[in-house]
């Protein structure tokens, strides 16, 4: 088959070479640091329906500092799981941590007890023990996994997984390769929670300063850069704030090479390619796009979705995934992968020729936060230069006795710096930093399922949740209530149920929920796209619907992981 | 400083309004008329077709019993947004619609329940005490507010130190604060606050707590205050003091950083002391007794270090002048100040 064809893998490594490789990346590592990330940094490729998987530590070296990684198979990031649909999966994972650790399959549909969880589907994976995952592929496309304890996703232990559809795929393409884009830090992730903590804005470098009043002020005359100023002023935020954790302290890593190495993909002219995206990143969102090329967008979160052609750049949330299609004539091709808050980025080359030079693009400006990210509605949905006077209303409300809209109410208080006045569907809005900026960017308004909604009940009932938080304290919670305070959310099984997320931060947050399909109401009820992750805008509100057929206890959270701990809700479906 | 304490009063205005809490109606679908209800009839047909399917429960890590789940959140439910004079309409011109060719998909929206969808009680994870979130970890931060060196034409040169300290969680904090100045080697000032910190608002701490002065001579105060970020960014620290005999002392700390560039800081400052009653022996008159103004030029080396210089204006009013005065010092003073902020 010609899906088989991408040079970039390993196929199926024996346990021998995996040993050695990981002796030869030791051993390396003390003679030349810069010698090992391009062990670590190697694709490995298992392929099959069985597979063996040893956590561990291992030395890393992104930034000319050695540290110590979490690594799967002693790869940063993990081998790639190639599996096909409908066949019996297997997989020990083998923890050789002093420390508990787990495996979750990101996306993938099956028992709450293989699902990865500790605490709801198993008790970890002990140090020294081996678990033993056993489940279905009962999809197919691009998914990866993760562990989900502590902070060990932060520090490496990640991976993609690609499962090739039963019958012929409905996508056809020459080569594939998978991009998976993480950001390491060679602080302990500890550490950055508790700098966060300390000071919420540690880690912006990119604040407003007196020089960009000024800017302002030639630009729009003082009194008006001074009233556009009044209510971030008032209520004590920041329109820089995009980022919590930036390039300051990450290294973006494509394939697990950094930007000065950069990960290559080769191709022959003529050749159709799929690029499967995957966003592994604990806290960075990534502008996507590939000078020179056009994009057909194919599947997200693993499913495919209408076609969507002549893309120029998407941005993908957390734990996202995106399947896209090029065909690029002969050439060398930078795939730029900007983290959202432009303080960094990932890189990747795809080229005909290994020997051709590569042009690196200037990185866009960094995005400034409008009222419509603060859920003060939105006037024409792009443009927000005009809205000056606005400001200058909103500095006469009681910002404490705003109140939602839906069925839920949310108040102010410690825990809740902010609720939106005015939350806003806007599937269409591409975003802080990609509103029209001269590229057919994707939203979500674009995705459509390629396959008819399989249930077409309406749902019965909605459950309203509002993300919220104190930036400047650093909490995160679901309606005000932190996890630690909450109770489980059921659902009945079977029952058809919307979920409404109403964002009352200025963040972007990804929200995942496990075991059963989030179907977006992205605009066509025929249609819904099913997705593992659905990214919430700031001051945005968006819906969609589940159907709770998944028996069981699941996870339902923010994707960002020192959000978490916090935006966390354990669901029940009984 | 008037505008200063109207500002921080605003800030306390915005503190949380009470919100009127829609009782929660019970609902009965045994009831003949909520029983036409449509979410009703979805729950009683969903009740029906759970029965005759083959759910194995045993295969689930902990069966989660059903009564509990059966309490699900009807309390929490909006059934206050469900029309109940009209249901019975509805479910007539219901009755004639032929629902197996309809595209359920396609219908306009209907008015559905809308929850937070949490149970009302909570039910036991499968796997109690392995899963490890913790949102909220015990931190610990000291911070060097000011260390300077103080030049004066009028007096000798001092060194001042302000410095905090907290040990806790998001919202429970124990909350140290330090006050030195020395002058010539001899300690002129010395003050230490201990204080429970309570966050009560996004931006407010409320702390309560006691503050011992070691000079210039020995007092025990009671303290009540509030810290945190005013509106348009001021840092403000105000406290009142309760000592023996009926003094009361407040004072309020304001400071604003203005950035000049991402490292460097131009931050004004005001200090403002008050007390009730005179007190000879601390040097202290009742009224307004000191008033100081400063303004340090920051760098941020990196964020936990700031080298700064900076210049401060500090004047003494009423009873406290008098009693300088009389000692033959200075009602006011300027200072160069170069010193440091740090913390970690």
């Amino acid at each position: 088959m010609k899906n088989h064809s991408s040079n970039d893998r390993v196929a199926n490594p024996t346990r021998r070479q995996f040993v050695q490789g990981l002796t030869a990346s030791a051993f390396l590592a003390g003679l030349a640091p810069s010698n090992l990330f391009a062990a670590a940094g190697n694709q490995q490729v298992l392929s099959g329906n069985t597979f063996e998987l040893t956590l561990g530590e291992t030395v890393v070296n992104f930034t000319g500092r050695r540290r110590m990684a979490t690594t799967i198979n002693g790869s940063l990031p993990g081998p790639t799981l190639r599996m096909k649909e409908g066949e019996e999966i297997t997989i020990r994972v083998t923890n050789t941590m002093s420390v508990t650790s787990s495996i979750h399959w990101h996306g993938l549909i099956l028992p709450a007890n293989m699902d990865g969880v500790p605490g709801l589907s198993f008790a970890g994976i002990k140090p020294g023990e081996t678990f033993t995952y056993q489940f279905k592929a009962v999809q197919s496309g691009t998914y990866w996994y993760h562990s989900h304890s502590g902070y060990q996703e932060q520090t490496g232990l990640y991976g993609s997984i690609v499962i090739e559809p039963r019958e012929t795929d409905v996508v056809s393409y020459d080569r594939d390769y998978v991009v998976l884009l993480s950001d390491w830090s060679d602080e302990k992730p500890e550490q950055i929670y508790a700098k966060l903590k300390k000071l919420s804005h540690y880690y912006n470098t990119k604040e407003r300063t007196l020089g960009d009043l000024a800017k302002e002020a030639s630009a729009k005359g003082f009194t008006k850069a001074i009233d556009d100023r009044e209510m971030w002023n008032r209520m004590r935020m920041s329109d820089r704030d995009i980022s919590d954790v930036t390039g300051w302290t990450y290294t973006f890593l494509a394939n697990g090479k950094t930007p000065a190495e950069g990960w290559t993909g080769v191709f022959k002219p003529g050749e159709k390619v799929r690029l499967r995206f995957v966003n592994a990143a604990a806290m960075t969102f990534f502008d996507v796009r590939i000078p020179g090329l056009k994009m057909q967008v194919v599947a997200t979160d693993g499913q495919d979705i209408q076609p969507v052609n002549d893309i120029d750049e998407f941005r993908i949330g957390v734990a996202e995934t995106y399947d896209v299609i090029v065909e690029p004539r002969a050439g060398a091709y930078t795939i730029f992968s900007q983290a959202i808050d432009r303080s960094g980025y990932a890189r990747g080359t795809l080229t005909s020729n290994t020997a051709l030079p590569t042009d690196i693009p200037k990185m866009d400006p960094v995005p400034v936060l409008t009222h419509t990210d603060m859920g003060m509605g939105s006037m024409d949905g792009m443009d927000h230069s005009s809205m000056g006077g606005m400001a200058h209303d909103m500095a006469g409300m009681d910002h404490g006795s705003m109140e939602s809209t839906g069925g839920v109410q949310v108040k102010r208080g410690p825990q809740v710096d902010m609720v939106a006045m005015n939350p806003q569907v806007r599937l269409d809005d591409p975003g802080v930093g990609l509103r029209n900026n001269g590229r057919r960017v994707l939203t979500y308004a674009d995705i459509k399922n390629r396959y008819p909604t399989k249930d077409t009940r309406p749902p019965s009932r909605e459950i309203e949740l509002h993300l919220t938080g104190n930036m400047s304290r650093y909490m995160w919670s679901f309606n005000g209530v932190k996890y630690a305070d909450s109770k489980p959310i059921g659902l009945r099984f079977g029952e058809r149920v919307r979920f409404t997320l109403i964002n009352d931060t200025m963040m972007n947050h990804p929200v995942h929920l496990h075991g059963m399909w989030s179907e977006l109401e992205s605009g066509d009820n025929n249609y819904l796209p099913r997705k593992h992750t659905i990214v919430v805008q700031p001051g945005a509100k968006i819906s969609y619907l589940v159907t709770a057929d998944a028996m069981g206890q699941w996870a339902y959270h923010c994707h960002l992981i020192y959000h978490m701990d916090g935006m966390f809700r354990r669901v029940i479906v009984a | 400083m008037k505008k200063t304490i109207s500002v921080m009063v605003l800030g306390l205005c915005i503190s949380p309004a009470a919100f009127a809490k829609h009782k929660p109606m019970t609902m009965d679908c045994s009831q003949p008329m909520h029983a036409k209800m449509t979410f009703c009839k979805d729950l009683a047909a969903k009740e029906a077709k759970k029965k005759p399917m083959a759910m194995d429960h045993s295969s689930m890590p902990t069966p989660v019993k059903k009564e509990t789940v059966g309490k699900m959140d009807h309390s929490k439910m909006d059934h206050s947004r469900m029309n109940h004079a009209t249901a019975a309409t509805k479910k007539k011109a219901a009755a004639k619609v032929d629902h197996s060719k309809m595209n359920h998909a396609a219908m306009p929206e209907m008015k559905i329940p809308v929850s937070d969808g949490s149970l009302s009680e909570d039910v036991p994870m499968p796997f109690p005490g392995a899963m490890h979130m913790e949102d909220d970890p015990t931190l610990f931060k000291l911070m060097v507010d000011s260390l300077e060196y103080q030049y004066t034409d009028s007096s000798n040169d001092s060194l001042a130190l302000d410095a905090e300290a907290w040990v806790g969680k998001d919202l429970h904090k124990l909350w140290f604060k330090t006050d030195v100045e020395s002058s010539d080697g001899k300690l002129e000032e010395a003050e230490l606050q201990a204080l429970y910190s309570r966050g009560i608002d996004p931006y407010w701490d409320f702390q309560v707590g006691i503050r011992k002065d070691f000079e210039p001579v020995g007092r025990e105060w009671a303290v009540v205050g509030l810290k945190g970020t005013a509106p348009y960014m001021f840092d403000v620290d105000a406290a009142l003091f309760f000592g023996k005999g009926g003094q009361v002392g407040a004072r309020l700390k304001a400071e604003y950083e203005m950035m000049l560039t991402q490292k460097t800081v131009l931050a004004p400052s005001l200090g403002v002391n008050l007390y009730t009653k005179d007190d000879l022996e601390a040097g202290i008159g009742s009224g307004m007794s000191d008033l100081g103004l400063s303004l340090r030029l920051k760098h941020e080396f990196k964020r936990e270090f700031a080298p700064y210089i900076g210049v401060s204006w500090s004047k003494s009013f009423g009873g406290t002048a008098d009693i300088l005065e009389e000692e033959g010092e200075e009602t006011s003073d300027t200072k160069l100040l170069l010193g440091f902020e740090a913390w970690f």
